[in-house]
């Protein structure tokens, strides 16, 4: 992330996420939040009218416990972000501690930047993380869009394999207002070995 | 201190004395080109944050980024990340694009003081500017490893540490303020080889998104 002047709040905010989600994780399906569970890397890019930029992001997800690492570019603007939902906190030499409800906030008091970060979990696994939420799904019955939270996403897959989780999210937020203010997150994820998986074994270290 | 009448071999240079020879070295450095291995860790564990102590490290942490550095004098920088993803910065003084392949994004901004303090950076930069910035020290006068120290108190690093073999940087270290440290080895190093300008343009390609920041 480049220079990280503290901006003023989102115009168009990230709906947050109900509670009942929060616990059941949408779709009645075998996996909820409650067994959510990855480690991945991959690369995120932000574009908002007040601030843009990329970054490499390490994301190691245990349940609704969360640790995010970003960093920019020649390694400048280290920046951690963990927490559970409702207890928050981010770290980076530019800001220092913060502390927030939402990590939605805490990143963008820290960056700019909007990411729609406490539905992401769920989309990553490709899956809704409210119940009723519009989507359309592909020939092999994934999720290829979704409407959820005020964004509008679109999943890709690995066309060589049937995984059923995505290697790459676009997330646009389009103001009803004006096009201009529209915001866009794409996500390119690259899941870390996935059984024995590093953050669960050192866990139990 | 050192039992007495044993003799002391590392005498640390005097401020004076590092500055002058870590300006010779950077000078001789009219380009270079080396392959780069970048990787971050955690070294204070009381700066640790609470997650990792509970296990759930992001694995960041253990990640090598990896790829080619160019660099020509006065200002002329191209870091190629090649694995694991992809990432171009070129910059030739003024401004800096940041090309992501994989996000077709482009973002051309000016080069401004948190990006041009980079470490990789400073070897592009001019030496005597890099003085007024740092305060050098060099603690074995024989040996040219050099660790410096932000003279602004808002730096985002606390020391940047650089290495030489002959006139070859190879290692940078990099501490900041997380408590991590960033380390980047360089390597088949090629001093002064001709390196055509047009390596620090970028032209964004069709359907890449340039975003101006």
């Amino acid at each position: 992330c480049q220079t990280l002047r503290v901006p003023t709040l989102p115009s168009i905010p990230t709906t947050p996420l109900s509670p009942v989600a929060m616990t059941t994780g949408g779709e009645n399906n075998a996996s909820s939040s409650a067994t959510t569970h990855f480690s991945i890397t991959g690369k995120i890019g932000v574009k908002t009218p007040k601030q843009s930029g990329s970054a490499f992001y390490a994301w190691a997800q245990d349940g609704d416990r969360f640790a995010i690492d970003l960093t920019g570019a020649l390694g400048i603007g280290q920046t951690h972000i963990e927490g559970i939902p409702g207890k928050v906190s981010l770290n980076s030499a530019k800001t220092g501690l913060l502390e927030a409800e939402t990590p939605e906030e805490l990143l963008t008091r820290a960056t700019g930047w909007l990411a729609p970060i406490s539905y992401l979990p769920s989309w990553i696994e490709g899956r809704a993380a409210e119940p009723n939420s519009t989507s359309t799904k592909d020939a092999q019955n994934r999720l290829a869009t979704l409407n959820e939270g005020g964004w509008d996403v679109t999943f890709s897959y690995n066309d060589q394999s049937t995984s059923k989780t995505p290697i790459r999210l676009v997330m646009n937020q389009v103001s009803p207002t004006d096009t201009a203010q529209s915001n866009r997150v794409i996500l390119t994820i690259q899941h870390q070995e996935t059984t024995g998986d590093s953050a669960a074994s050192d866990a139990k270290k | 201190a050192p039992a007495a009448g044993q003799m002391t071999t590392q005498v640390a240079a005097t401020e004076a004395q590092a500055t002058t020879s870590l300006n010779a070295l950077l000078n001789k450095l009219g380009s270079l080109q080396a392959n780069f291995s970048q990787t971050t860790k955690a070294t204070a564990p009381s700066k640790q944050v609470a997650s990792s102590k509970a296990g759930l490290k992001s694995s960041h942490l253990g990640q090598t980024f990896s790829g080619v550095m160019q660099v020509k004098r006065q200002g002329l920088f191209r870091w190629e990340t090649t694995s694991p993803m992809k990432q171009l910065i070129v910059t030739s003084g003024k401004t800096v694009w940041i090309y992501d392949p994989d996000l077709q994004q482009a973002t051309r901004q000016t080069l401004d003081e948190q990006m041009s303090n980079t470490p990789a950076l400073l070897l592009s930069g001019n030496a005597a500017q890099i003085m007024k910035s740092y305060k050098v020290t060099q603690p074995n006068n024989a040996i040219p490893y050099f660790v410096l120290y932000p003279r602004a108190k808002d730096g985002v690093f606390e020391s940047l540490a650089i290495r030489f073999e002959g006139n070859i940087p190879t290692q940078m270290v990099l501490a900041d303020s997380l408590g991590q440290q960033t380390t980047v080895v360089f390597s088949d190093a090629k001093l002064n080889p001709v390196i055509a300008n047009s390596q620090f343009q970028f032209v964004p390609p069709k359907g890449v998104d340039v975003i101006d920041q």
